[in-house]
């Protein structure tokens, strides 16, 4: 009895140490000059199902030392690299802002001047599931 | 869990229902081989039948549940934990399949079925499952802090098992079901096993609404009148001075229910749902019921391997 009773402890502790560990599996490819702070989060969305869009608010923040205008662009690299400007921010060192997260692919978010396009940091936010698409169809009850 | 419910079937029906199962098999296996080549419909879709694919899941809940029999109450706090192993497998038409919304305990509200032809909107299956849940009167009164007299020393009530044939049809965001099922209680010592029709329907409709998925659901079950009196008649043998002979009649069951599931991580999410079940009014004649009305609140997490 002490055994099994141990043995679903250690099995319950291994499944949340596999949970944790994928839980951060976030992508951060930010690629930041020194001294920027570019920050989104959450860098992931999970959706129940594969293909289904997932729904966030991300938060964006950025700080640089010198001021700057600058602009960020929502990109799904998946379609085609179709690219949305979401808001501009002239003659700023810092900024932030929320953004509504409805997509079924992963998107990047990029800081770029906006006189040049010159990319200053970017972040991708993941989306992921918890079942993958199948064929099947589900027809369960409660109880 | 699938050894008792061979257990309720007698070697007459369980080679009936192998039988059966074997013709169904037989006689479609080059429809299935067809369909495998590519079988279209009017619309443009070919129609396969379930590849391999396999699901195991953990789940880890909290229930509250009303039992209609008299004066059972849960009185520990683990009657109202729910631990269950649930195990999702098809193969060829076969498959396996336990019910994520209530799982109770391993795979004892599985089912074992073969997909007898999938067609675009509808599908039609013969399954083998446990359909209703059997009781031990005396081990019910040892885990109630009161004696429950109407209860004691009753005869034990084993599951119900069935072999039904099922229809099912397909809408965007919803299903409907029937099952037909030739049902038959287990037998022992005590009490004579009892055989009857069972016809279990549901209809379930899907809402997503942002990353949950929300399913209202209303379901309608017909009971042959063996099988009710097998559960809560009284026999001669089981009269005492609180419990009077008693011959139910066939019943009807009524399910309303709201479950909803929302993902915490790729390997966890949450689910919680509320059933509410009605049964006739005439099931209250019994002395073993008090209540023809239950509710079943569960909250809880499912980890996906």
């Amino acid at each position: 009895m002490y055994s099994s009773v141990c043995k679903g402890i250690a099995l319950l502790v291994y499944i949340l140490l596999i949970s944790a560990t994928s839980s951060v599996k976030a992508e951060d490819n930010a690629a930041l000059p020194a001294s920027m702070a570019f920050s989104v989060q959450p860098q992931q969305c999970v959706t129940l199902r594969q293909g289904r869009d997932c729904f966030a608010t991300i938060t964006i923040q950025w700080q640089k030392p010198t001021v700057q205008d600058l602009c960020l662009y929502q990109i799904n690299t998946k379609q085609t690299n179709i690219q949305k400007q979401l808001i501009c921010w002239p003659k700023s060192n810092k900024g932030q802002t929320s953004v509504a997260f409805e997509s079924s692919d992963n998107l990047t978010y990029q800081l770029r001047t906006l006189k040049d396009q010159k990319l200053i940091a970017e972040a991708q936010v993941v989306v992921s599931w918890v079942h993958k698409n199948t064929k099947k169809r589900r027809r369960w009850r409660l109880f | 869990m699938f050894i008792k419910i061979l257990n309720l079937l007698t070697l007459k029906q369980l080679l009936t229902c192998l039988f059966t199962i074997s013709y169904f098999a037989v006689a479609t296996t080059s429809y299935a081989a067809q369909e495998n080549n590519n079988i279209t419909t009017n619309a443009s879709a070919p129609i396969i039948k379930d590849a391999f694919e396999w699901q195991f899941m953990l789940d880890f809940s909290a229930v509250s549940t009303q039992v209609i029999i008299a004066d059972v109450e849960q009185t520990e706090p683990w009657d109202y934990l729910q631990l269950g192993l649930l195990l999702d497998i098809s193969y060829k038409g076969f498959f396996l399949q336990t019910n994520s919304r209530r799982s109770a305990a391993a795979i004892g509200s599985g089912e074992l079925g073969y997909q007898i032809t999938v067609q675009k909107n509808w599908e039609l299956d013969v399954i083998l499952k446990a359909y209703i849940e059997g009781f031990d009167p005396a081990e019910i009164i040892k885990d109630q802090k009161e004696d429950i007299p109407q209860l004691a020393g009753l005869n034990e009530r084993e599951y119900t098992g069935g072999i039904a044939l099922r229809y099912s049809h397909f809408f965007d965001n919803a299903i409907f079901y029937i099952d037909v099922a030739s049902a038959h209680t287990g037998s022992n010592d005590q009490r004579d096993s009892a055989s009857g029709l069972i016809i279990d329907s549901f209809y379930s409709y899907l809402i997503p609404y942002r990353n949950w998925d929300i399913y209202l659901g209303a379901g309608l079950t017909y009971y042959d009148k063996a099988l009710v009196d097998y559960y809560i008649g009284i026999n001669p043998d089981e009269v005492t001075i609180n419990r009077p002979l008693y011959n139910a009649k066939s019943s009807f069951r009524g399910q309303l229910e709201v479950y909803a599931q929302h993902p915490l991580s790729q390997s966890w999410f949450f689910n919680a749902g509320l059933t509410q079940t009605f049964y006739f009014n005439s099931i209250k004649q019994s002395p073993l019921v008090d209540r023809n009305k239950s509710t079943q609140l569960m909250v809880g997490v499912l980890y996906v391997f």
